[in-house]
């Protein structure tokens, strides 16, 4: 999520971490003479008992071998739903007593209504909001409250458990370090109490955000952060910068990460990097694996929908990815379209989502009608080492591709999408070559032509 | 089997004679002897004109009691008065729950001239009693006798009107915990979304 408010109410530091004497870490990621010119304070908010609910879900939905079986519905599933119903004023209108009653609902929904999805039983005093910009939709109002949000590390450290990645808590480790290359975001240094006051960073790699040529670099391998974060175009951009790093796994989100440049980052990185899938909405639900996208969390229920009708398919039929569940008290979902599309495959309890693109179902043709599957298009980019693009079809069928790359050619796309489209499409093929303030847009293929 | 139709009920309650409308003797010196007419409706609709053990509350409750709700008695005695209640079973314990029950919640939002002045409150009061009796009125299912005392019930709606206010104040305060919020600091940021 990339909190593009600005928030004008600063807190305290024992504020931001009731349960932190030492801040001392903090304090030195802050003053460092490399440090960058953070415009913003930030902390996790966890007193004891919040700290405790951020371990019981490690251990309830991180920790699990299997989440549910073949035709039936995870056991926490009836009691959620009634919850909902009894306490959340959304739900509560809808005469409904099973999932199967219960309608979809879209992201329409909660950006209208975000206060109707706040339940009954939800301590207010605990609400912190988001006002987030959204790369893919509407301004969105983003309930959540301080659990919800640091479950993140959690379920983050079961991805990392199966490559044999563990992060080291403890005062005197980076543990985090949120990479971005835009124009503007906040930046902050921080600590997290659920990692024993290990440091956090969020750090724009935009030259105007720090204090002297170098200091990114030098700031980022003086703390050494062991877990980066941030989409592909800000690792390219970090990875231009050639840092002598040596994190234990790089966590991309956000966009689509191509082979090309997973590999790239890999061979330069040494450790895995690790394509994840996370809504604004609920957080992270799924990070790719051989055979498709693995679901990280038990306490999300995965079904899928038909794209414009309120049908459930059967497993294996690809459709819009629709979640159920979470644990914000304060954006409880039922049958929440995602906007995403898939095919769910169960593997010994374990749900995965087969060939997810991103949404906005977009078919493209040639002249002679026949169509393109964007899935087409994104595995035959896929090993190329492209941060990012953007495609465009025209009402005439003309193609426009933007790509983002350091080393990618445009004539090696002009090939490539020539092949898929047989020759028969007029295609346009520019490449921007990535910096560290990036403005590029998120959304990678519409269409003025007919959709599905 | 007698016909219990609401329409004619509403309209011999409307009917009621004016000594009906009296306060009790409990609340004003010259008012109508309630707990007499109570007795004497037991007596009524038991057909037993010699019946002297009466299901009344005890002693004090009975001056406790409003004027108000005293009024809605008075008045009732007069419904109960038609002939079709002259059939019920085992009246006392229903009369009983009618009376310092049903009647007495609903005398909360029921100002007593209302009773009669008002045809839908007359419809309640009718609607109420029999309920409480267990009668199905005529030419309705029991399903539909539910929704239409529901729909007439005062203390219903103030239920329902208190419940939407709750909702609504509910609404507003996350409103305004949101804009409150929304200009506060939120809390870390692990990774894009």
């Amino acid at each position: 999520m990339d909190a593009s408010s600005n928030p004008q109410i600063a807190l305290t530091d024992a504020e931001r971490f009731p349960l932190l004497d030492d801040l001392s870490f903090l304090n030195a990621l802050r003053q460092d003479a490399f440090a960058p010119k953070f415009n913003f304070k930030s902390g996790d908010r966890l007193n004891a008992a919040q700290l405790l609910k951020v371990k019981a879900h490690k251990a309830e939905h991180c920790d699990k071998k299997s989440f549910w079986t073949d035709g039936q519905q995870p056991i926490w599933l009836a009691d959620y739903l009634k919850w909902c119903r009894e306490t959340v004023p959304f739900y509560q209108n809808n005469n409904i007593n099973n999932t199967t009653d219960f309608p979809t609902i879209s992201r329409e929904d909660v950006r209208k209504y975000p206060h109707l999805f706040v339940s009954n039983d939800s301590n207010l005093d605990e609400l912190l909001v988001y006002y987030t910009s959204g790369s893919t939709g509407a301004k969105l109002d983003v309930l959540f409250d301080a659990v919800s949000q640091a479950t993140w590390l959690p379920q983050i450290e079961s991805v990392l458990a199966n490559f044999e990645v563990s992060i080291t808590k403890g005062k005197n480790t980076t543990a985090i370090a949120l990479i971005c290359a835009q124009e503007k975001t906040l930046t902050y240094a921080s600590l997290s109490t659920y990692l024993e006051g290990a440091g956090i960073l969020k750090v724009n790699l935009n030259p105007s955000e720090w204090n002297a040529i170098g200091d990114a670099k030098n700031y980022l391998e003086k703390y050494n952060p062991q877990i980066l974060t941030g989409d592909p175009l800000a690792f390219m951009a970090l990875l231009d910068l050639q840092p002598q790093l040596t994190p234990k796994a790089l966590i991309s989100s956000a966009m689509k990460l191509t082979k090309g440049t997973k590999d790239t980052l890999e061979n330069y990185f040494k450790c895995p990097v690790i394509d994840l899938y996370s809504l604004t909405e609920c957080r992270n639900i799924a990070y790719a694996s051989g055979i498709g996208h693995q679901a990280i969390r038990s306490d999300l229920y995965l079904e899928i929908f038909d794209a414009h009708q309120d049908i459930k398919l059967p497993d294996g039929e690809r459709g819009e990815l629709v979640v159920t569940g979470g644990s914000n008290p304060f954006l409880p979902l039922v049958r929440y379209r995602t906007g995403d599309f898939c095919s769910l495959k169960l593997v010994n309890g374990i749900p995965y989502l087969v060939d997810l693109e991103a949404r906005n179902p977009v078919v493209f043709f040639t002249n002679a009608g026949e169509k393109v599957r964007t899935i087409d298009i994104s595995n035959r980019l896929s090993h190329l080492s492209l941060a990012g693009y953007k495609m465009h079809q025209h009402k005439d069928k003309q193609i426009a591709f933007v790509g983002y790359s350091n080393d990618v050619t445009s004539e090696e796309i002009l090939e490539l999408l020539n092949g898929i489209f047989k020759n028969d499409c007029a295609i346009s093929v520019s490449i921007q070559t990535i910096s560290q303030n990036n403005a590029a847009e998120k959304t990678q293929y519409s269409s003025e032509l007919m959709t599905p | 089997m007698p016909r219990y139709d609401v329409f004619e009920l509403v309209t011999h309650l409307r009917k009621c004679p004016d000594a009906y409308l009296k306060p009790s003797n409990l609340t004003h010196p010259d008012g109508l002897d309630s707990v007499a007419l109570i007795c004497d409706t037991y007596r009524v609709i038991n057909l037993n004109f010699l019946q002297k053990e009466f299901k009344l509350p005890y002693a004090n409750p009975l001056k406790w009691k409003k004027d108000n709700e005293w009024r809605a008695i008075h008045m009732s005695a007069w419904l109960l008065s038609h002939k079709v209640f002259l059939n019920i079973s085992k009246p006392d314990e229903k009369l009983f729950m009618f009376w310092f029950k049903d009647l007495s919640d609903a005398s909360d939002y029921v100002e007593a001239d209302q009773w009669i002045n008002d045809e839908e409150r007359a419809e309640e009061m009718v609607r109420l009693l029999l309920n409480r009796c267990e009668i199905i009125p005529y030419g309705e299912s029991h399903e539909e006798a539910a929704d239409k005392l529901s729909s007439v019930s005062s203390a219903e709606r103030h239920k329902v009107l208190t419940q939407s206010y709750e909702a609504h104040e509910r609404i507003m305060q996350i409103k305004r915990e949101m804009a409150e919020k929304k200009a506060r600091e939120a809390a870390n940021t692990y990774g894009r979304e």
